[in-house]
């Protein structure tokens, strides 16, 4: 086991393809890390560079105290799991796992010892004398997190490993993945391009975007406190809400409106989020934002008015709309409505994430409404939404976000 | 009115739900008596197939039941008169020292001109895959020899091979090796393995050409896999990306296997079999008793032995390599 550190890591294809641009990470020993975002961001391409499969144009990589640069693959004692799975045909599941160890030359009975034990920890030990192509997806994909852990090496690298599993399989391994790295505790960076498998199996994410790191926090950390828009955007299911906003001075405090919404700021929000971000939201004064809610800070009026604790007893903060769509998921309801068109964002950002379908089709990561007039908002199943009806929406003035809308910057 | 119900309740296409009970059928019975294919389909495709089955029924099937009939007579290939004579074809082989020297001259050339075409392709088709430049240009450079006639590479090597003019003494001289230099051709010693040379240098090319073909398919997460779990490149090739080109290497190793026993062109333009029988291979041999001593009736039975040594080695090839996998 050991830490790894990215050292301004910078990949160039060709002559000015820039796949991952100056980046920097310090992975402690035993940590769980997940590169996140949108295909092309770089995040596979900086495994890669990690595992040694791609040369390092600049910067270099630790792992442990040596720099890995011009070490091969086989050298930086790493192992890794492939979206493919990636194993031998030709192999039986135990030949597989032990394949590293038979090139290591380790004696027959160590060998049967590690593999039976990685196959007992995976429940594979059925399958020892199967091919691969015998198994079901879920069962190669314990196979190839056999492979890895058999080799006790210092570090994981996963690659998308849950990629090819259908929705409940993948939600399964997710499960079993995490408890696979508490039980052997070894540094692992997972690469995936799904928000809600960062969210829930790193200690702490990295956020990719063009080659160039967004934001890196623990989960909980980058959905309160976003750092840019894109990060906004992508992390958090369904996706936030932007809106095109004003903010404007009253009262020696702010409010952000839109529409005949008015949003308070407190002092004392501004205030953090001054610390924060180190900038003072009074430059915006009268100036446009970006005005970004999570579907989830908004409510159903009538249910937030009787509602404790939540400042949504404001009748400012408001808004009629008209349900498109209501989406009925039992504890919850999704309502879908739209806002004007010149108040929607429409950000480029946001459209880059579209195209990306985000994670895969089973509702997480960024939605088709991010981008355009649709809204979404997560109201408590009692709502009595309904399609055509028009509506009241709370919003929950706390939990907004505002960004810069030049530098997508966050700004409160 | 019972009929009418009875025909009611009957589903309807019945004969095609009914479950046909399936019979062992060969493959053209299995090909004629599909259920789908309709009765105007079926004679459409022998329509199809007829032109060219009576093309091969005249030059293949005929000539070849034609000259097992002929390894049982006397028939001199241009007499009226042939007699039966049995066996007799058959025997006089086993007693034929120049069947037996031929026969082992096949047996090096299966060995050594099946064996060392496939391990130089596979070695050259895995150092231009694993993207040395300019694959492109030595892939082409590799294959033109292959798609020279043989004949014409047979002529070329004579020359490189001439005891006086040819390249190759001379590059022997050149170098201080003087010793060595020889009539290649003409040595009774060196005659085999010089066509041979000549052989392997026309066929190695095609075997690059077909297994860079199946490199190409070979699934690069392995190979990446392998090198994380620890594989240099020659574990690599043996354990992960060989394995993977399996099915291919077969078939070009059975290609290059099944024309060793049947070899003539490149060995009768270069020696003729000589000097003496030092290079004679059963095809040349074949071919001289045939036409040349007019012994059409010994000739046909030789070419079955040649025939029947070209089937045994595939065959046993082929069921070789399914056992392994």
């Amino acid at each position: 086991m050991a830490e790894v550190t990215l050292e301004d890591v910078t990949k160039v294809y060709g002559e000015e393809v820039v796949a991952v641009r100056d980046m920097n990470l310090d992975i402690p020993d035993g940590e769980f890390v997940v590169f996140v975002g949108p295909s092309g961001c770089g995040k596979s391409t900086a495994l890669r560079m990690i595992a040694g499969l791609e040369d390092i144009t600049q910067g270099k990589v630790f792992i442990g105290d040596n720099v890995v640069n011009d070490l091969p693959p086989r050298e930086r004692d790493i192992a890794m799991v492939f979206q493919n799975y990636a194993l031998y045909p030709h192999m039986n599941v135990r030949e597989n796992m032990g394949f590293a160890l038979k090139l290591r030359k380790m004696n027959k009975s160590e060998i049967n010892r590690r593999v039976e034990e990685a196959a007992r920890i995976l429940s594979i030990e059925r399958f020892l004398d199967r091919k691969p192509k015998a198994l079901s997806g879920g069962q190669r994909q314990r196979v190839a997190l056999g492979r890895a852990i058999v080799r006790e090496p210092k570090a994981f690298l996963m690659d998308e490993p849950l990629s090819n599993l259908d929705a409940k399989l993948r939600v399964q391994m997710r499960t079993e993945i995490s408890k696979l790295h508490n039980r052997i505790g070894t540094t692992t960076i997972y690469v995936t391009h799904d928000q809600t498998e960062a969210m829930t199996m790193a200690d702490r994410i990295v956020v990719l975007k063009d080659g160039i790191v967004q934001q890196i926090a623990d989960p909980q950390h980058m959905y309160e406190y976003p750092d840019n828009i894109f990060v906004a955007g992508f992390i958090g299911s369904p996706a936030m809400n932007f809106i095109r906003a004003r903010l404007e001075r009253e009262n020696g405090g702010h409010v952000v409106t839109f529409g005949r919404t008015r949003i308070p700021v407190s002092n004392e929000v501004a205030h953090t989020a001054k610390e924060r971000h180190n900038k003072d939201i009074g430059e915006f004064a009268n100036k446009e934002v970006i005005l970004g809610i999570r579907p989830e800070h908004i409510e159903d009026a009538s249910i937030a008015e009787g509602m404790e604790g939540m400042k949504f007893s404001d009748k400012e903060n408001v808004m009629e709309v008209d349900p498109q769509v209501i989406e009925s998921m039992g504890s919850e309801k999704y309502v879908y409505f739209e806002i004007p068109r010149e108040h929607a964002a429409h950000l480029e950002t946001l459209e880059e994430m579209v195209g990306e379908g985000g994670g895969d089709g089973d509702g997480q990561g960024a939605s088709p409404e991010a981008s355009g007039d649709m809204m979404v908002a997560r109201v408590s199943a009692e709502s009595h939404a309904h399609r055509g009806d028009k509506m009241r929406l709370a919003i929950d003035a706390n939990k907004i976000h505002l960004f810069d809308p030049e530098t997508e910057k966050a700004i409160l | 009115m019972r009929g009418t119900t009875s025909t009611r309740t009957r589903p309807k296409g019945g004969t095609a739900q009914t479950p046909v009970p399936r019979r062992k059928r060969g493959f053209l019975g299995r090909a004629l008596d599909l259920p789908a294919l309709h009765r105007q389909q079926r004679y459409n495709a022998i329509f199809f197939i007829l032109p060219g089955l009576l093309v091969y029924l005249a030059f293949m099937v005929y000539p070849f039941l034609d000259t097992i009939y002929l390894s049982f007579t006397n028939w001199n290939g241009v007499a009226d008169t042939k007699h039966w004579v049995g066996l007799a074809n058959y025997a006089r082989m086993f007693g034929d020292g120049t069947v037996l020297k031929a026969f082992w001259n096949n047996v090096i050339w299966v060995v050594i001109g099946t064996i060392s075409p496939v391990i130089i392709g596979l070695l050259l088709a895995l150092l231009l895959w694993s993207g040395v430049r300019g694959s492109l240009l030595f892939r082409t450079i590799y294959f033109l020899p292959f798609i020279l006639p043989l004949v014409v590479v047979g002529i070329v090597w004579q020359w490189i091979y001439h005891p006086l003019f040819g390249v190759l003494n001379k590059a022997l001289n050149a170098v201080g090796l003087k010793g060595l230099a020889r009539g290649w051709l003409g040595d009774p010693h060196t005659a085999l393995y010089a066509v041979l040379a000549a052989a392997i240098w026309a066929t190695f090319g095609f075997v690059v050409v077909v297994l860079l073909a199946a490199l190409q398919n070979v699934d690069m997460s392995l190979v990446e896999a392998a090198m994380i779990d620890g594989a240099n490149w020659f574990q690599r090739a043996r354990h992960i990306v060989i394995p993977q080109i399996a099915p291919v290497l077969t078939m070009v190793t059975t290609i290059t296997l099944i024309g060793g026993f049947s070899v003539f062109d490149i060995v009768f333009v270069m020696t003729g079999g000589g000097p003496g029988h030092s290079s004679e291979v059963l095809a040349t041999y074949t071919y001289k008793t045939a036409f040349q001593q007019n012994e059409a009736g010994y000739g046909s039975a030789l070419s079955m032995l040649i025939t029947a040594l070209s089937f045994v080695s595939a065959v046993v090839f082929v069921r070789l390599r399914e056992r392994q996998r």
